[in-house]
């Protein structure tokens, strides 16, 4: 696969992101009804979109929870007030495929549409089924998204479970199949991975899980899922590693 | 090509396809009144349950592990399980177990936290793939009420890019807090057995199920019980839950799938419709298929009138049912429907009846604008 442009939104210590800056063009009231989960990703997805303005463009996400803070404050609503009185705003905006579906409304993406969850392993899950889209023609070029956010529902679930604190973070990636001219073997690496140790045997990688961009000669390798501390972190270093090449 | 050598589903008409099989051809339905729980203040609705085995994990998990094992009883020998992949679709994962964690927690109560670790509808696919012996990739997709469909368009990928040798995709899905009240709080359910495509529906029953396929490269088996010729997904980029009012992007998916099927509108003989009995739904599916179809439209049921609406394992199911029609010539029944509305499909099946399949068509509309559609062949 070859990168054509990419984004990312890296969380800072303390694992957070804060307030992410939001592309003016949208407008506040389109922006306001976003999911925290839509509003991280956003300035990932505009830097690798930007002004492109295709609906054919396909767009895989990987999200290892999806978006926690809609799911608690449903329930919350459900407790505090009772079942009639739930958000339906908040029900809708829970399900994983919500920040697919925002995103798509936001850029007019009206093809190929898919959304995965695997965890800690959701950045490397979402590149894989990028790559398999490009490979069977279902798009011509696949926005890559990965997102999670850090919500006080999960910090506290991970507390109950005696777990490390999670991070948030999102990136984006546009990538196209390889031009027909880079039939020769792939360059050397020029940015070096985080060091991959051996993968645990429950998290078997689909095969050549990689991303090589012989346009500016790199080869990366997403993380593996246990130095993870959230699903969007591999494609977030990804991001990161491709930008700083460029 | 992609064939279809093993089916499995647990649902509201039994467990086992035997079960599914039979509640179909007798035009039974498995809609009840709900007892997984209290509804409280929201209306008490008819669902379809299903027999929740015995097991680890959430119901989602074990009605996902009965299904996927019936699937692939016989379908895997001697195959390398590392070349064995598992896709799931499924909305909510282990939510019953989470919520009833996090309400305790609200209602003052210190619930152990050890259900939680199968709230990540990841762990559906762990499970899955621990129970059949799958060591390949391994995928969770969660495209909402369209997941079941898409994770059985990701599987024929995975065999058309020679990745693995064999998929056990499907979908899976349990009654849960969240998704009643949800749905009760949108205004989406009807407090009747649903009437899909009547002119007097007024909303979608929910349900419960779980169905998988398995499938191989139609060159490397003898038999099949169908072939899954094609599939496509398209998105509405309209509204986060209603469909779009012309339908372009269904239409897209239909007849990206039909293309990739290589079948040409008029051999279809079969349609499965998503066809919820939302008013919003059903008239936007039928004028995409009459736009796909014209006034050659094939016979259409739409079986969440049996089994309810079981969310990220409906597309799966309804493509059990599908292959069904095509291997068994059994048209199933839409219950419930008297009163067809103007523009509903005009061969509505309304009683179960024989009819040769050669082709049939399943389609999958969900939350966020997702649209899928599967072609099935003898």
């Amino acid at each position: 696969m070859n990168i054509l442009a990419a984004g990312f939104v890296a969380p800072g210590p303390d694992g957070r992101v804060g307030d992410p800056d939001l592309p003016a063009r949208f407008g506040p009231r389109a922006v306001r009804r976003l999911t925290r989960l839509t509003r991280l990703a956003l300035p990932a997805v505009e830097a690798a979109l930007g002004a492109i303005d295709d609906p054919t463009v396909g767009l895989v996400v990987g999200t290892g929870l999806a978006d926690l803070e809609q799911t608690a404050g449903f329930l919350d609503g459900l407790h505090d007030r009772g079942p009639r009185y739930a958000s339906p705003q908040m029900f809708q905006r829970s399900v994983h495929g919500a920040v697919a579906g925002e995103l798509a409304i936001l850029y007019n993406l009206r093809g190929y549409n898919m959304t995965v969850t695997q965890g800690l392993d959701s950045s490397r899950a979402a590149l894989a089924l990028a790559q398999l889209a490009l490979d069977a023609g279902r798009c011509q070029r696949c926005l890559c998204v990965a997102v999670d956010a850090l919500t006080p529902a999960l910090i506290e679930a991970t507390a109950a479970l005696g777990r490390p604190p999670p991070a948030e973070g999102a990136a984006a990636l546009l990538l196209a199949p390889p031009p027909p001219t880079s039939l020769t073997p792939p360059a050397p690496a020029r940015t070096a991975p985080p060091p991959a140790p051996t993968p645990p045997a429950q998290a078997a990688p689909p095969s050549q899980i990689g991303l090589i961009n012989r346009q500016c000669g790199l080869f990366i390798r997403p993380i593996e899922p246990r130095e993870a501390r959230y699903g969007a972190e591999g494609l977030v270093r990804l991001a990161q590693a491709w930008c700083d090449a460029r | 090509m992609i064939a279809v050598t093993g089916l499995g589903a647990t649902c509201a008409l039994g467990v086992g396809v035997p079960a599914l099989l039979d509640g179909l051809r007798a035009g039974r339905s498995g809609l009840c009144e709900l007892s997984r729980f209290d509804p409280g203040d929201v209306p008490r609705c008819p669902v379809g349950e299903a027999e929740i085995p015995d097991g680890e994990g959430a119901p989602t998990h074990r009605l996902a592990v009965q299904a996927a094992r019936e699937a692939a009883e016989g379908a895997l020998e001697d195959l390398d399980p590392d070349r064995v992949a598992v896709v799931v679709g499924t909305t909510t994962g282990g939510i019953a177990l989470s919520e009833a964690w996090y309400l305790g927690r609200r209602a003052g109560r210190e619930p152990r936290p050890e259900p939680l670790r199968w709230h990540p509808a990841s762990t559906v696919s762990r499970a899955v793939a621990e129970a059949v012996g799958a060591r390949g990739p391994r995928f969770t997709l969660s495209t909402a009420c369209s997941s079941g469909a898409n994770a059985l368009l990701v599987g024929a990928d995975l065999l058309r890019a020679g990745e693995v040798d064999a998929v056990v995709a499907g979908g899976a899905e349990a009654l849960s807090r969240l998704t009643y009240t949800g749905f009760s709080v949108l205004r989406l359910m009807s407090t009747r057995p649903c009437r899909p495509f009547d002119e007097g529906r007024d909303g979608l029953n929910l349900g419960e199920a779980a169905a998988f396929l398995v499938l191989r490269r139609a060159g490397d088996v003898e038999r099949a019980h169908a072939k899954l010729r094609g599939a496509a997904c398209t998105c509405d980029a309209h509204h986060m839950t209603a469909p779009a009012p012309d339908g372009a992007s269904v239409v897209a998916a239909i007849r990206g799938a039909l293309e990739q099927a290589g079948v040409a509108p008029a051999r279809v003989a079969y349609i499965n419709a998503h066809a919820t009995a939302t008013r919003a739904n059903d008239r936007a599916e039928s004028a995409a298929l009459r736009a796909v179809f014209g006034d050659a439209l094939p016979a259409v049921s739409a079986t969440k009138s049996a089994l309810g609406h079981t969310l990220g394992a409906a597309g799966a199911l309804e493509a059990v049912i599908s292959v069904l029609a095509v291997r068994e010539g059994l048209l199933p029944a839409t219950l419930n429907t008297t009163s067809p509305e103007v523009g509903a499909p005009p061969d509505l099946v309304l009683t179960p009846r024989d009819a040769d399949v050669p082709v049939a068509l399943s389609t999958s509309f969900a939350f966020g604008g997702n649209n899928a559609a599967l072609v099935f062949a003898r």
